[in-house]
């Protein structure tokens, strides 16, 4: 695929070519909007969201990766969303006590943890990593998703997110720590290497 | 777990995992790791728990994203009425318009302001020559009084400004300093400019050391036009007493050299005697000139506004009209 001839297709009205690079990075902007998001409806609105977006704005790229552009709308469009989700709060997915606290327990994911595609154990995994990214502040979740989910390198991280690279290395650190510490409560479902290790200390 | 160590050193950790540091960088955290089993058990837990986030499945989009012909049409017009024909052209103008108006009236104000100098300047000079022409002002009638009397009237008159300075010498002092105007060298030099035997150092008799004969003129460097020759006149005269000389050097007195390459006709001390009526009329002129083309720029002006605004609020007409 070239990808500079179909963005100057695009550009020149070309919809075929807009929607080949749709085709391509589709799959990436949905797997980021749903880390992100949490959520599958959600995530697929903001995917179809973001590519609507790239479309009218597409005069405005200026070269340069056209993935870490078209994650830009996307991520941009997720912070639309997790804004609207703070001015409209809805019912948390965590349950409450009677205190009203909120009960985090792995047993409540482990045993609602939904798995129609995947082995039961590998679902619990997924959904025990889905809730601590959850749990992160938006821009950690941002640079971590982007980096260590999507496999993206910093300078692209970087422009993804309009941050310098110092800026990605702190918020990364930090995230990855906050991650760590938040997995640790999940002990039964991790590999058996992360366990030892755990209860080694 | 390694809670001991700083965000700092964690961050380090992060960066040394994904192969971010510098060379330099990278082998001080080596051999740390080799020495710190807290960095190193740290290094490790941060390993994992990338480990776990690359293991998370790659979910696939539920369906396609791609835009419709319908979903496009909805979107082109919004992006195509944003930037309508017109729109960049009027912006254009407007733009050009303005730099043009802002342009205008700089060049308005600075013509004002040098026509205010010009009226001040002529204010200032003509001060001098009405007083010159009102015969009871006793500081300008040794100056301008020799100009309308006989020559030998004039000799003795100005003898006596020699001998002692006049106000006027004082006003060439003055003028001097402040580099008078071309129109003010002028009436210096006329006034300079007398009948033989006025003053001039070559016309005293037997060589009296005359006060601006024999030492360089320091007073009048804009109304000689060949001050090279003062000292050599001043070499010549090699009896003249030191002492003299440097007086003469010290004592600014404006009559005393006259100009060879410019010989004066009796007439022109009637024509100087109208010099400031004339350089009046002048400066009038060329305020009024002035004046002309300061009252050009108005209608420029307005126009230039008229166009920038127009242009400026039809472009954003335009762009209120079609934003989506």
């Amino acid at each position: 695929m070239d990808e500079a001839a179909l963005v100057r297709d695009a550009l020149q009205g070309d919809l075929d070519a807009f929607n080949r690079l749709v085709l391509a990075y589709q799959d990436m902007a949905f797997n980021l909007a749903f880390r992100m998001l949490g959520e599958d409806d959600a995530a697929e609105d903001a995917a179809q969201t973001a590519f609507i977006s790239a479309y009218r704005s597409l005069s405005s790229y200026r070269g340069g990766s056209f993935k870490a552009w078209i994650l830009r709308m996307v991520t941009n469009t997720c912070y639309d969303e997790l804004r609207r989700r703070q001015r409209r709060p809805t019912i948390p997915l965590e349950p409450v006590s009677e205190e009203d606290e909120e009960v985090e327990s792995p047993r409540w994911l482990a045993d609602d943890g939904p798995s129609p595609e995947e082995s039961a154990e590998r679902a619990e995994l997924e959904s025990a990593i889905q809730h601590c990214l959850g749990r992160l502040p938006d821009d950690f979740r941002e640079v971590v998703v982007l980096i260590d989910v999507q496999g993206l390198d910093y300078s692209e991280v970087s422009i993804t997110t309009g941050k310098p690279l110092g800026t990605i290395k702190s918020r990364l650190a930090r995230a990855r720590l906050r991650l760590r510490d938040c997995l640790q409560h999940f002990g039964e479902l991790l590999p058996q290497s992360f366990r030892l290790e755990d209860e080694a200390k | 777990m390694s809670n001991q160590l700083s965000p700092k050193e964690w961050q380090t950790l992060s960066a040394y995992l994904d192969g971010q540091l510098s060379e330099r960088e990278t082998r001080q955290v080596e051999a740390r790791l080799r020495t710190q089993p807290d960095l190193q058990s740290g290094l490790e837990e941060l390993r994992h728990t990338r480990m776990l986030l690359r293991s998370l499945p790659k979910r696939r989009a539920p369906r396609n994203f791609t835009l419709t012909r319908e979903m496009a049409e909805q979107i082109r017009p919004a992006r195509q009425k944003a930037q309508p024909r017109f729109f960049s052209t009027l912006r254009l103008v407007s733009a050009f318009a303005s730099f043009l108006l802002v342009m205008t009236f700089l060049g308005d104000l600075a013509l004002q302001g040098t026509t205010n100098n010009l009226v001040a300047n002529q204010a200032r000079e003509m001060q001098p020559a009405m007083e010159a022409a009102a015969p009871q002002a006793p500081p300008t009638e040794q100056v301008f009084e020799p100009f309308m009397a006989a020559p030998e009237e004039a000799l003795q008159t100005n003898r006596a400004a020699q001998e002692e300075p006049t106000p006027g010498a004082e006003l060439r002092v003055f003028g001097s300093e402040i580099e008078p105007t071309p129109d003010e060298t002028e009436i210096a030099r006329r006034m300079t400019a007398a009948p033989p035997g006025m003053g001039g150092a070559v016309s005293e008799p037997e060589g009296t050391p005359g006060v601006g004969g024999g030492g360089p003129d320091v007073s009048t460097p804009l109304a000689t036009p060949a001050p090279i020759e003062e000292p050599a006149l001043a070499t010549e005269l090699p009896t003249e007493p030191a002492e003299f000389s440097m007086k003469a050097a010290d004592t600014p007195v404006p009559t005393e050299q006259p100009l060879p390459e410019q010989p004066q006709a009796d007439g022109q001390q009637l024509e100087f005697a109208t010099q400031p009526q004339d350089l009046a009329a002048d400066q009038a002129e060329a305020a009024e000139a002035q004046f002309d083309a300061r009252s050009l720029f108005r209608p420029v002006e307005i126009t230039l506004a008229v166009i920038a605004l127009i242009c400026g609020l039809a472009a954003v007409y335009l762009r209120l009209k079609t934003s989506p």
